[in-house]
């Protein structure tokens, strides 16, 4: 069966904290891990095609640029993206996608997977 | 003793020091407080110990909005009141509910949170949950892990509580003035007027009557009026009309301010572990088969002043896939715009979810047709629904008044106007973002904010506390008010109100214990009065 946003969401943070940021194809990889079905790979992409949609719409910049700028605001290694987030929160960095609260940071690095897919 | 004034077959003279009207929650404790005093007590009841359905049309409105509680179900009139139906979940208001804050309002009290606080644990004890504390530090050890919110710097933990079977007011405390003499219950007994000198300021005597019509009269040195926080301003309203609005409406202030505890369902939260949230939070626990604890999310006072917004009641609620599905609620968005032959807003993307979601919608509707399950994945855990009870801020155009039709004794129904203010929807949705901001910084999940279903939020799924307040309120003006800070009816020598309709604002936790620390406080002030 489908997976679900919210496990969806609980594998993007978990492998987040550990992967360089800009590894899309590993991201991808683990996002081929199904936790229950076949389906769960292509509804993740599905997700992040949507944040790269809502990004397109809302955003004057790409999201890889947006990556590179706000790391270097923080002064982040490439694969801190959890503390990126956890900063963005703190200064209220958030994006909102169809009402889901997410930090600019994660948005971008989503949008830049979907970027990849998106037709 | 208890009498019944169905048994009064001719009119009736009665005296005593004083006249309490009405039998719920307040009432009862009043009386209770009194007892010691040595005075004679005459309590009027309207209903009688158990349930009737003639004297419960009494309570029937003329008119009320859309989707709002019918309040000839959503009170009870008999002895013990609304406590005979109530969940007898038990907090106390907050310091910052009795100040004057700047961005709310009409909000302050003319007394302070400290006057007030004084009689919470004699209010916890009449509510049966004073056997531990309300700090939420007493139980961390009884935790799985720590608070949730140990490490904000908004939120913060706090405790609901409730005994392990509600508590009756009557049931509870009935006995104790059945078998005192010098009080006298009297049940059937609808008060219709009072008789009130304009010279003196003084009431003189109220008027109670059966459903034969009989009249009797009650002849005091005080007068309480413990009706409930509807039916006082409704009473207050009808004797005004004969009095020229002497009785605490020179200023058209009698009926107005009318809150309630609005609930909303706005908002999901997705957590990274799904027993991420600790167990007092997720269902509560149990203590000594005594007394159930309930943690909720607070924002601290701090936070509020800050960012000028208000404080809910939130809990995090367990659901499944399908209670949470963005397609139900968006085929219900749909649908609901559709019978009104309208497109809703954001139709696009309802209809992508409904597309998404499409097995939660097949299996919603095989359940409710046909009682089958047909996708057994969508009652798996889902995520937690946030039910926010939040605080209504005081506005003039939300009251009762009169109609023009009458009840069975003659007696004018209720109209009622109430509206949510888009400054209160704009605060709830400001304290929410606050909430998804606090979790994602303790790495607890992240929260989806429901804007999508606005139209549901605040139309049908609108839940409401049944809780009602505001209609007489205090005030140290006659200008801004209804009682004073002694709950003193303006224009009067001796006139008070009882219960929530005093309160200038609602707070957003359940009112009863301030209800019955206020009436516990007023007891103490009339013992030197009368």
């Amino acid at each position: 069966m489908k997976n679900t946003r919210r496990e969806f969401l609980q594998q993007l943070l978990a492998v987040s904290a550990s992967i360089p940021l800009f590894n899309t194809a590993v991201m991808a990889d683990a996002m081929e891990n199904p936790l229950d079905g076949d389906n769960s790979r292509s509804t993740a992409i599905d997700e992040c095609v949507e944040v790269y949609r809502i990004w397109r719409s809302t955003e004057n910049i790409d999201p890889v640029s947006y990556l590179i700028d706000v790391l270097g605001r923080y002064n982040l290694a490439p694969n801190k993206i959890s503390s990126a987030a956890k900063l963005d929160f703190q200064y209220k960095n958030f994006f909102d996608v169809n009402g889901l609260q997410l930090s600019k940071t994660e948005a971008a690095f989503l949008a830049h997977i979907g970027e990849r897919h998106h037709t | 003793m208890i009498v019944d004034a169905n048994d009064f077959d001719r009119p009736s003279h009665f005296d005593a020091d004083i006249c309490i009207l009405g039998g719920g929650v307040a009432g009862i404790v009043l009386a209770n407080e009194l007892l010691t005093e040595n005075k004679s007590i005459i309590l009027l009841e309207s209903g009688d110990d158990g349930f009737d359905g003639e004297t419960q049309f009494l309570y029937e409105a003329e008119s009320t909005p859309k989707y709002f509680p019918d309040p000839t179900w959503s009170r009870l009139r008999m002895l013990g009141g609304a406590s005979n139906h109530w969940e007898n979940s038990i907090e106390r208001f907050d310091p910052i509910d009795f100040q004057r804050r700047n961005w709310i309002e009409h909000s302050g009290w003319p007394i302070t949170y400290d006057e007030v606080a004084k009689y919470y644990p004699e209010a916890e004890a009449y509510c049966r949950v004073a056997k531990e504390g309300c700090d939420f530090s007493l139980w961390r050890e009884k935790l799985t892990r720590e608070g949730m919110f140990s490490d904000s710097s908004m939120f913060e933990s706090v405790i609901a509580k409730s005994p392990a079977s509600p508590t009756l007011f009557f049931e509870e405390y009935g006995k104790a003035l059945v078998d005192n003499k010098s009080i006298r219950v009297i049940k059937n007994a609808n008060v219709v007027d009072v008789d009130y000198q304009t010279e003196q300021q003084n009431v003189q005597a109220a008027v109670f009557q059966t459903f034969s019509g009989v009249q009797h009269r009650v002849k005091a040195k005080a007068f309480v009026m413990c009706m409930g926080g509807i039916e006082n301003a409704r009473m207050l309203l009808h004797f005004n009309e004969r009095y020229d609005n002497k009785l605490g409406n020179q200023y058209d202030n009698v009926g107005r301010y009318f809150m309630e505890h609005p609930t909303v369902r706005a908002a999901h939260f997705l957590p990274l572990d799904e027993n991420g949230i600790d167990k007092i939070h997720r269902e509560g626990i149990v203590v000594d088969n005594e007394l159930t604890l309930r943690g909720r999310a607070s924002l601290s006072e701090h936070a509020q002043s800050e960012h000028q917004t208000f404080n809910m009641r939130m809990y995090f609620n367990k659901k499944s896939k399908i209670v949470l599905s963005d397609g139900v609620s968006s085929s219900h968005v749909v649908r609901n715009s559709l019978k009104e032959s309208e497109i809703p807003d954001e139709f696009g993307s309802h209809l992508l979810n409904i597309i998404k979601d499409i097995d939660h919608i097949a299996e919603s509707f095989l359940q409710k047709e046909f009682d089958r399950t047909l996708f057994d994945s969508v009652h798996e855990f889902g995520g937690y629904q946030l039910l926010a009870m939040i605080e209504q801020t005081p506005h003039r155009d939300n009251r009762i008044k009169l109609g023009t039709t009458t009840d069975a004794i003659g007696l004018k129904k209720i109209k009622i106007d109430f509206h949510v203010t888009e400054q209160d929807k704009q605060r709830t949705w400001k304290t929410l973002e606050l909430l998804s901001k606090d979790t994602a910084i303790q790495k607890l999940g992240r929260i989806k904010l429901l804007k999508e279903r606005e139209s549901r939020i605040w139309g049908s799924q609108l839940g409401y506390g049944q809780h009602h307040m505001g209609t007489t309120r205090m005030s140290d003006r006659a200008e801004e008010g209804v009682v004073d800070a002694s709950s003193k009816v303006f224009g009067t020598n001796n006139l008070y109100v009882a219960g929530s309709s005093v309160f200038p604002t609602g707070g957003h936790v359940p009112p009863t214990l301030t209800i019955v620390a206020m009436a516990i406080k007023l007891a103490n002030e009339i013992k030197h009065r009368t």
